[in-house]
């Protein structure tokens, strides 16, 4: 249903219709900013990687063609944007977490519902929630990458494989690789 | 199948991208192994951290893509002609650079006309003054001057005009007369042999040559061409060897091109780096 959806946002906001180009930006903007903060590694670059990824979906509406995926399309521009950032930043991959922002870029505001209906439950995973964070940021961008696709952007093995432009059984093998890292590094550092 | 080998499909079933065998194979053999059976928690786990990672963007992120894309929409036409001169300007570049490629492949073209005309003026004029050397050493041993005479010759006509001339006791209109001389001693060759037989003049081959007039006529007919070819090729025999001149001229020309794609290259190198470290 929601994917029907999307798929006329996109018609329409390519006929120039702005409120549906927003009903867009409001249902892909946590995707993408998850992938702009993990590739990043830092909240306002992130924020500007975000709104740049937009801008070049609204410049690039007209090449969407109407057997695409949305979501695909969107996180391939996003993915796309990610690393021309990095290659223009020439940020080093193994630079250690707590040298670039100290932690502190992983913590935000818990969200009401979840302080109101369970308090403690909701720090425990909050707590969770970072140390996982933390452990992303020390893996190199590609694992980065492949575990925001699957996990916080919710894509299939077989849209991830559109959006990197591999082959299924390399990002299988990408995705497994990725979390036996991250796997590695939460149980050295006691997280689980 | 070892357990290690088995853990890469154990992580593809925690994200439910099994399908078929492989999946019931996967199944069984969690539900038969505690050690798998544990890593496969594990990984249900750690897919529920990740999963629960997402970031949430800031609430004002979407009024400032919006405000952002209402201005790309309020100011198309400066984009536009930004886009417009870009092309323009790239237009501009590929025409230059094939007007260049033209004159340097022209000016190269040029060049080795000029320079395969005069090698074509020196070898006619050194023709004449090698052919006498060239007997015996050119590719052809039979293309001599000798040869040449010989050939050309009709010789019916030289053995009538010879008689003609041994028999006549005239003296030529341009020679001077000399009152002290004999006209046997002015023109020795004039006087009349005893024997009929004229030393210098192979009379006496004549008949012998004359079942071969024939062939020889319809040879000289065909070797008409011949002889053309045969005086033109001590030219070409002449020539350098083929194979520098063109090879010359090509290399450089290839030279030339080279140069200036080098320098094209550099240019735009030069801008862009100029361009991306703004």
């Amino acid at each position: 249903m929601s994917e029907q959806m999307h798929r006329e946002w996109m018609q329409r906001a390519k006929c120039g219709d702005e409120h549906a180009f927003t009903c867009l930006v409001k249902a892909y903007q946590d995707k993408v900013y998850s992938m702009a903060f993990y590739m990043t590694k830092n909240r306002q670059d992130a924020e500007d990687v975000t709104q740049e990824v937009f801008l070049k979906v609204w410049r690039s509406l007209d090449t969407y063609r109407e057997e695409a995926s949305p979501g695909v399309w969107i996180m391939q521009i996003a993915k796309n944007a990610c690393f021309d950032y990095l290659r223009g930043r020439k940020r080093a991959e193994t630079e250690p977490l707590y040298e670039v922002y100290d932690g502190e870029q992983v913590e935000r505001p818990l969200a009401d519902e979840d302080v109101q209906s369970n308090p403690a439950a909701a720090a425990v995973q909050d707590e969770r929630r970072q140390a996982v964070a933390r452990a992303i940021m020390q893996l190199p961008p590609e694992h980065r990458e492949v575990l925001v696709l699957r996990y916080i952007d919710g894509l299939s093995y077989e849209q991830m494989a559109k959006v990197l432009k591999e082959r299924q059984g390399t990002v299988k093998s990408r995705l497994w690789r990725a979390k036996k890292s991250l796997k590695n590094i939460l149980e050295n550092g006691n997280f689980f | 199948m070892r357990c290690e080998n088995i853990e890469k499909l154990i992580a593809a079933y925690a994200d439910g991208e099994l399908e078929g065998v492989q999946k019931d194979f996967v199944k069984a053999h969690i539900e038969s192994c505690p050690h798998c059976a544990e890593l496969y928690r594990e990984y249900l786990a750690l897919n529920d951290a990740l999963c629960a990672s997402a970031e949430r963007a800031p609430d004002d992120l979407c009024d400032k893509v919006m405000a952002a894309v209402r201005e790309e929409k309020a100011a198309p036409a400066a984009r536009s002609r930004g886009i417009l001169l870009g092309r323009a300007a790239t237009w501009m570049g590929v025409g230059v650079a094939a007007v260049l490629c033209v004159s340097v492949a022209t000016t190269a073209l040029v060049r080795h006309m000029a320079e395969n005309a005069g090698d074509d003026i020196e070898i006619g004029t050194s023709a004449g003054d090698r052919a006498p050397e060239a007997e015996g050493t050119t590719a052809d041993a039979d293309v001599t001057y000798e040869n040449i005479f010989e050939e050309n010759v009709q010789p019916e006509q030289t053995t009538q005009d010879d008689q003609n001339f041994y028999e006549s006791t005239a003296a030529p209109s341009d020679a001077p007369i000399d009152t002290e001389q004999s006209p046997e001693d002015a023109y020795p060759e004039a006087t009349m042999p005893e024997d009929g037989e004229v030393e210098s003049v192979p009379e006496t081959a004549a008949p012998e040559q004359e079942p071969d007039r024939e062939e020889q006529t319809e040879s000289d007919v065909t070797r008409a061409p011949a002889d053309t070819d045969t005086v033109t090729q001590p030219e070409t025999d002449a020539t350098p060897a083929p194979e520098n001149a063109p090879r010359g001229w090509f290399g450089r020309m290839l030279e030339a091109v080279g140069d200036f794609f080098v320098q094209i290259f550099e240019a735009v190198v030069s801008l862009f780096g100029g361009k991306s470290r703004g």
